[in-house]
């Protein structure tokens, strides 16, 4: 592995700064909430302690990230992040109104295109069998509670 | 005496058609998914889970723990074959075990990982048939105070045996706990961090928590290594170890099983370390040292022990205390709370079927698969074939399916998929997702046993001091800690995870 990145640690600085960030949320929004006593303890002093701990342990984090060298956090892959968490999305909005008819061969279809070696036979054909196997075994077998044709299609 | 009376009740819970059934679709599933690189136990079991809710709790059990060690048995398969290891645990198989391939000695390779596994697969139902009665009968004894100083030694376990920088496998931990906390606080019916979204109140749900950070999280993670497959050796030869490699493999065998059987209990531990450090072992003391690595029929056998010795061992902290030691574990617990029944010491005297129907189960499978899986290998082979493009949609359709089925909210999907997006972020940045789950599914039982410990001892903070049992777990933890800031063993255990890798 290359060393680059000067004198600091992209990965240490960032995955630091988020864990401050995250401690402090914590942190603030549970003084929407009482403290309590050790004997008696609220419901924001378990919490409180582990977000001040989290910010601690972030803040080393990052403090070492400036100071030692290591690994650049390298390119986002937006393509594959986009085309998979997208259809995912996609899928929630899509299942109550149309069913599983439409939901699925459209989470299949879409999301097959994140790789680089998509083909269309592959897609579509891996879109029809998932489609009717999700049919036949998640509403038919196992009887769950997942509609077929959705609302707008008069399921 | 118990003990065999326990095995036979369990036996007898075994031997019906349904729950035969069960355990012969686990570890044939639990192969399959072994057998493809980048579908792991862990993600397999997240997106069954829903599917178990409809199960009664032995059946469901019995067939998740099939594929936690089916998978071992899978994994080590397209290591040997293809060099590709299908799972972590079978990194170091695929060593010796493709140069064997490449030998021609491919089905003695093979046969030596099933014989290893079955063999240790064996002691090791027997260790947790004999150790957990006696751990669940003092952990009987502990009190609330105890328990707290036992999670706080569970998870100071698992960061220090985790991969990785250690800071971060800390403060994921942490992060973890404090996701534990969203949701209504069960003293004071409080919402804590819910901002007034009703689908919040019951906390962040389980699954989609497990199937956002190990199932999409690693989709997005492989297509980022969409590589091209390695060439498949197409000769097994002979499947029979000869003589000499058979007196070669019981050493390696037996000790395999021990190491792995050990570091499968600790907490952190199961399938993965034992194999790591089995392999060490047996280049250490082996009188040629150089041949590993060359196809030394040892650096198969050992290894192969040591995973599956873990993977069940590893049940004993889950089955008597109600902690779990990995991810896979945290996923049968989740799996337990799912069918209304609490983890914990008190599984062994109230259900009773349950706790010995899957230990016993454990053996029935393993025999299962070593009659299974040798004449199966060439169907194991082609499956191998299947390019990633076509199963990575098949993995999201399972979870987005699976989730939604579960409570019938997509607000499980929506947070499945941001949960899916934070945890490739955090992998990207050197952080472990198995730390955070951890903590996630031990939080809030840990802040019950602190505010109870609490009030027990009217506020006073040295109760965790005053009580032996207390004392003697927060000292354990205290000496993993500082153990872990010595400069030397901190170097040390970073050695032995890169020269794994």
């Amino acid at each position: 592995m290359s060393r680059t990145g000067g004198q600091s640690s992209p990965r240490d600085i960032a995955a630091g700064a988020l864990f401050v960030v995250i401690g402090c949320a914590f942190g603030w929004f549970a003084q929407d909430h009482d403290l309590g006593t050790p004997n008696r303890m609220g419901p924001a002093f378990f919490p409180t302690v582990l977000a001040v701990m989290l910010t601690m342990l972030g803040t080393v984090i990052l403090v070492q990230g400036l100071r030692r060298a290591g690994e650049p956090i390298g390119r986002w892959p937006w393509r594959a992040i986009l085309l998979v968490l997208g259809p995912g999305i996609l899928f929630g909005l899509t299942i109550r109104p149309l069913g599983m008819i439409a939901a699925v061969p459209l989470l299949v279809g879409l999301s097959a295109l994140a790789s680089r070696q998509v083909t269309a036979a592959g897609l579509i054909l891996s879109a029809l069998a998932l489609t009717l196997f999700s049919i036949a075994v998640f509403a038919y077998g196992l009887g769950l509670p997942i509609p077929v044709f959705g609302r707008l299609l008069g399921g | 005496m118990e003990i065999l009376g326990g095995l036979g009740l369990g036996l007898s819970v075994v031997l019906t058609p349904l729950n035969l059934a069960w355990c012969l679709i686990g570890v044939l599933l639990g192969t399959l998914i072994g057998v493809l690189p980048g579908l792991g136990p862990a993600a397999t079991i997240a997106m069954l889970l829903p599917a178990t809710f409809g199960l009664p709790a032995v059946s469901s059990l019995i067939m998740l723990a099939g594929i936690y060690y089916g998978a071992q048995y899978g994994g080590s398969t397209t290591a040997i074959l293809i060099n590709l290891p299908g799972e972590t645990s079978s990194v170091v198989t695929a060593l010796d075990g493709y140069q064997m391939a490449r030998k021609g000695r491919a089905g003695a390779a093979l046969a030596t990982a099933a014989i290893s596994s079955f063999v240790a697969g064996t002691v090791a139902t027997a260790l947790v048939a004999f150790l957990a009665p006696p751990l669940a009968n003092i952990a009987l004894n502990f009190g609330a105070a105890e328990y707290f100083a036992l999670m706080v030694l569970g998870l100071v376990a698992s960061v220090a045996l985790a991969r990785g920088p250690v800071l971060k496998a800390v403060a994921m931990v942490v992060l973890g706990l404090l996701l534990g906390t969203i949701g209504t606080d069960i003293n004071s019916g409080e919402q804590r961090f819910t901002f007034d979204i009703p689908e919040l109140a019951d906390g962040i749900n389980f699954v989609a928590l497990a199937m956002g950070m190990f199932g999409i999280a690693e989709i997005l993670t492989n297509l980022d290594h969409e590589a091209s497959r390695k060439p498949l050796t197409r000769v097994i030869g002979s499947l029979l170890p000869n003589r000499e490699e058979c007196r070669r493999i019981v050493g390696p065998i037996l000790r395999g099983t021990g190491l792995g059987s050990v570091l499968g209990i600790l907490p952190g531990g199961g399938a993965v370390l034992g194999a790591f450090a089995a392999y060490a072992v047996e280049k250490k003391i082996s009188k040629t040292p150089q041949a590993f690595g060359q196809g030394a029929i040892e650096g198969v056998a050992a290894p192969e022990s040591a995973n599956n010795a873990g993977a069940q061992t590893s049940f004993i902290p889950m089955l008597t205390l109600g902690i779990p030691s990995n991810p896979v574990m945290a996923l049968m617990v989740g799996a337990l709370t799912i069918q209304g029944i609490q983890p914990g010491p008190q599984v062994m005297s109230e259900q009773p079927e349950l706790f010995w129907g899957v230990i016993a189960s454990m053996w029935i499978g393993n025999l299962m698969l070593i009659v299974l899986n040798l004449p199966l290998i060439g169907l194991w082979v082609r499956l191998l074939t299947i390019p990633y493009r076509l199963l990575y949609p098949a993995i999201l359709v399972f979870c987005c399916v699976g989730v939604l089925s579960l409570n019938n909210l997509t607000s499980d999907v929506y947070l499945m998929i941001l949960f899916g997006l934070v945890g490739y972020v955090l992998v990207r940045l050197d952080c472990e997702p198995a730390p955070l789950l951890l903590g996630f599914i031990l939080g809030p039982m840990m802040e019950e046993y602190l505010r109870r410990a609490m009030i027990l001892a009217r506020g006073d903070m040295t109760t965790f001091v005053t009580r032996p049992i207390s004392l003697t777990l927060l000292l354990l933890t205290l000496a993993i800690i500082l153990v872990l800031t010595l400069p030397r063993v901190r170097a040390k255990r970073e050695e032995a995870f890169e020269e794994a890798t």
